[in-house]
């Protein structure tokens, strides 16, 4: 791997050309990176790509709607298709209040599978060459146009608003939702505002990133948050922080040894998750104080 | 990928990065979407050009997952050469347009799209309405395995390199002129070798729409392909369709690229006691290929497979 | 003790999505009641404490609550996921937030000196800084308590909250619970399949069983005179019977 040929100070040189789609991965990383706090706790892990999935069957539908049956304007826009299927896809897995986590679990697995089938079966009914819609919907980390990062940021700094705004509220509905809807916290428009914020931005890094960060975004840099921070606020802050990291340094990492965008960040994500766990377990082979003197 | 002209493109173009980007240096700096379309541009400039290339020959052209370090060579090309044709529509657009290089913007001075003037194949007859999305409008983009295209992609790199550099006009027009007598004889050898084949020999079964050009040049009938539609994975009643055509009509040879998956095909070949060929994606351009002898290459493998 | 009902069951029936599972019940709630749910596990007890939570309506009949009325809930140890991470005061501070006052991204001062308040009377001021996670099983339950009572409630439902604990944690608990009803003249729910601390500290019983028919509540000396009580649990009263305390009747 390891091109010797390509050297940091040449990517600073060249800063100009790499600073919009680095920038855009360390910020679309950075919200994943928080909002990926509550999909680790809450245990699903497989949310991104059920909905990127689901995106899919949106698009090939639409263009099935304008091919098969001439509906024709709004009504058979790619992004009406996507926005719907996701925002009912994610209405889907959302609304499922059953107390384990397993059912929600095997409902991101049906959106997942019936959005991926889907979109093959309806595939061969349309005359347009399936690339489209993997162009139309996953993005590539490796360029970014100014409009897709002026979206981006836009959606990250929206998404960050809500979250910083209504942490305690979102921790509540997340963690102890009977006890937070007795003490008579909104835990229904809560969940409502968590899942669609979720949409939001996994939707959006999909469309310009792709969907391999975007899951790793979505997962690896708040998974190293959760390990080390002692609670939620500091969780929230460090899965920002990781992920912004990871989308970084990710995208230096590609160009210094050429490997795809989106597999560097995904890596660099991943080998802090690794650096966490050791962290963690490092910490554990020290003698601890204080372990014993609170009991009373 | 394009290594070994990559890093002498890389060192140039961080050497030159105090320069305005212009057509004022001592070579051009080209760069071409597909290895085929490299191999030509090197072919017609000779030392007056260093060309770098997007995607590797073994890369599937409509998916290529370009390296960040691409974006150097391009923000510092003179031209960029495309296959044109949306080929290229879920990948470049947004390298293109992150190079910051005005010159190879879409319709710019240094832009141009090789599909101009080459004689197209399977265009859509009906107009298809815009409004319905990004639906392709142009036609079959698989004309890089037909030297006669070549021909006339060569011809026109030559022109736009002698709009780029006026005082090397004739140097790109001789060397163009070479390249295409060259190609003509490949053009006609070929097409004569296959000619000579009895026609019950000439037919093949392909699995992307990708062999169109090349099938035409050589005379073969394309009896059925394998993916039901093009970029969409076989069925088993297409499969078994296939099968069918390949016993009704007595094609007995499935050529592929290598970066289509082959399951299909290798069941298909043993159900059918067919060969199998496996076509190098294009011109190893990185390893010193030329395109004609990437095509020549082509054109033995298929022959070889016919004539058993 | 008395006082206007803080919660009030007429004619009562609870259960799910239409389904009554218990016979009608009628009770009321007023400040400084200490209410055992018993029952077996799977008799209805946790149905109709979420029906007095307000997370269930009833399937028939009235519930009425005082103007305001402010219910805490402590659920079982084990609904909390040990994965998130918390300090105990962390743990403590998701409690202070009523209606949309979690609208704020820091604890104010008021909250902090609720938390404060609230750790001091579960004594778990020097367990601040601990995780959560790494808590034993008594200390858990403590911790809980001081979580309900951030939010300053009237009313104090506990599900099961001794489980899985032993009987010196288990008095610990009961006996806390009992000090927080006489300073704070709180209203204690308390839902059991365990009836060792009835007759030491309830006031009042709801006695509840789907399968048989049984739904009965009332103060604590008449449920447990009553035939059917003294049917199920007859050999528990007697030990107790040494031991007997004021109850209040409602």
């Amino acid at each position: 791997m390891g091109d010797a040929g390509l050297t940091p100070s040449m990517f600073f040189d060249a800063w100009e050309l790499f600073r919009t789609p680095t920038l855009t991965g360390t910020v679309a990383a950075a919200m994943l990176g928080v909002l990926g706090v509550y999909v680790v706790l809450r245990r699903m892990v497989f949310l991104s790509a059920a909905i990127s999935q689901a995106a899919g069957l949106g698009v090939a539908l639409a263009y099935l709607g304008a091919v098969s049956f001439g509906l024709a304007g709004v009504w058979a826009s790619p992004t009406l298709g996507a926005a719907v299927l996701t925002l009912g896809a994610t209405a889907l897995i959302a609304a499922d209040r059953s107390a384990t986590s397993a059912r929600r679990d095997a409902l991101i697995g049906v959106v997942y599978l019936v959005g991926s089938a889907g979109m093959l079966a309806v595939g061969t009914r349309i005359v347009q060459e399936l690339q489209d819609i993997d162009a139309l919907l996953f993005g590539s980390a490796v360029a970014v146009s100014d409009a897709d990062f002026h979206l981006v940021s836009a959606t990250a700094c929206a998404v960050l608003a809500v979250h910083a705004l209504g942490w305690r509220g979102f921790s509540a509905a997340s963690f102890d939702p009977d006890g937070a809807q007795v003490r008579g916290l909104p835990v229904r428009a809560l969940e409502a505002t968590l899942f669609i914020t979720l949409a939001l931005a996994v939707s959006v890094s999909t469309r310009v990133l792709g969907a391999l960060p975007t899951f790793a975004f979505s997962v690896l840099p708040s998974l190293a948050a959760v390990r080390l921070a002692p609670n939620l606020p500091v969780a929230l802050l460090l899965g920002g922080l990781f992920g912004a990291l990871s989308g970084g340094v990710g995208y230096l990492v590609a160009f210094l040894y050429e490997i795809p965008v989106g597999a560097a960040q995904t890596l660099v994500a991943a080998a802090l998750v690794a650096s966490a766990e050791l962290a963690v377990r490092a910490a554990r082979l020290l003698p601890r104080q204080g372990l014993s003197s609170s009991k009373r | 990928m394009t290594r070994s002209v990559l890093r002498p493109t890389l060192f140039l173009a961080l050497g030159a990065a105090a320069l305005a980007a212009g057509p004022a240096h001592a070579t051009l700096r080209v760069v071409a979407t597909l290895p085929d379309l490299a191999a030509i541009a090197s072919e017609v400039g000779g030392d007056k050009v260093q060309v770098t290339a997007l995607a590797d020959p073994a890369e599937d052209p409509h998916y290529v997952d370009p390296k960040p370090s691409l974006l150097i060579p391009l923000s510092r090309a003179d031209l960029l050469i495309v296959n044109g044709l949306e080929l290229e529509v879920g990948w470049l657009p947004p390298l293109q347009a992150s190079a910051r290089n005005a010159a190879i913007r879409t319709g710019g001075p240094g832009y141009l799209d090789a599909s101009v003037g080459v004689r197209l194949m399977e265009v859509p007859q009906t107009r298809i309405d815009r409004s319905q999305g990004d639906i392709h409008p142009g036609g079959n983009p698989h004309y890089m395995h037909d030297p006669r295209a070549a021909i006339v992609v060569a011809k026109a790199i030559a022109a736009r390199l002698a709009t780029l550099d006026p005082p090397n006009a004739s140097f790109y027009a001789e060397r163009a002129q070479a390249f295409v007598r060259e190609a003509q004889a490949v053009v006609d050898a070929e097409r004569a070798r296959f000619a000579a084949l009895p026609s019950a020999k000439r037919r093949v079964i392909g699995y992307h729409r990708s062999l169109t050009y090349l099938e035409d040049w050589l005379g073969l009938t394309e009896e059925a392909t394998i993916e039901p539609l093009p970029g969409i994975a076989p069925s088993p009643g297409h499969v078994a369709e296939v099968l069918a055509t390949m016993r009704e009509t007595g094609a007995r040879v499935i050529v592929q690229e290598e970066y289509y998956r082959r399951n299909t095909s290798e069941t298909l070949a043993r159900m059918a006691r067919s060969e199998m060929v496996i076509l190098h994606g294009g011109t190893r351009f990185a390893k010193g290929e030329r395109y004609l002898d990437h095509i020549r290459h082509t054109a033995q493998e298929i022959h070889d497979a016919l004539s058993h | 003790m008395s006082g206007q009902p803080l919660l009030t069951l007429r004619q009562v029936r609870v259960g799910y999505s239409g389904q009554a599972i218990l016979p009608p019940l009628g009770l009321a709630v007023r400040p400084g009641d200490v209410w055992a749910l018993v029952g077996r596990n799977g008799a209805g007890k946790t149905t109709l404490m979420r029906t007095m939570l307000g997370l269930l309506p009833p399937v028939e009949g009235s519930i009425h609550t005082a103007p305001g009325l402010r219910r805490a809930y402590v659920p079982q140890r084990g609904d909390y996921d040990l994965t998130v991470p918390a300090r105990v005061i962390d743990f403590a501070r998701g409690g202070t937030d009523v209606g949309w006052s979690f609208l704020r991204p820091w604890h104010g001062k008021a909250e902090r000196a609720r938390v404060a308040d609230a750790m001091e009377r579960t004594d778990t001021v020097a367990l601040s800084h601990r995780a959560f996670a790494t808590l034993s099983e008594g200390q858990k339950q403590r911790v809980l308590i001081a979580r309900a009572l951030c939010s300053v409630p009237a009313l104090l439902v506990l599900d099961e909250p001794t489980s899985a604990m032993d009987p010196a944690n288990e008095a610990a608990v009961f006996a806390l619970l009992d000090r927080l009803r006489q300073d704070l003249r709180v209203a204690v729910v308390i839902a059991s399949h365990q009836l060792s601390f009835v007759p030491r500290y309830a006031s009042h019983i709801a006695l509840v069983d789907r399968d048989d028919g049984v739904a009965l509540a009332g103060p604590a000396p008449d449920v447990m005179s009553s035939p059917t009580f003294r049917h199920r649990y007859g050999s528990l009263l007697d030990e107790p019977a040494a031991d007997p305390r004021e109850v209040s009747r409602g």
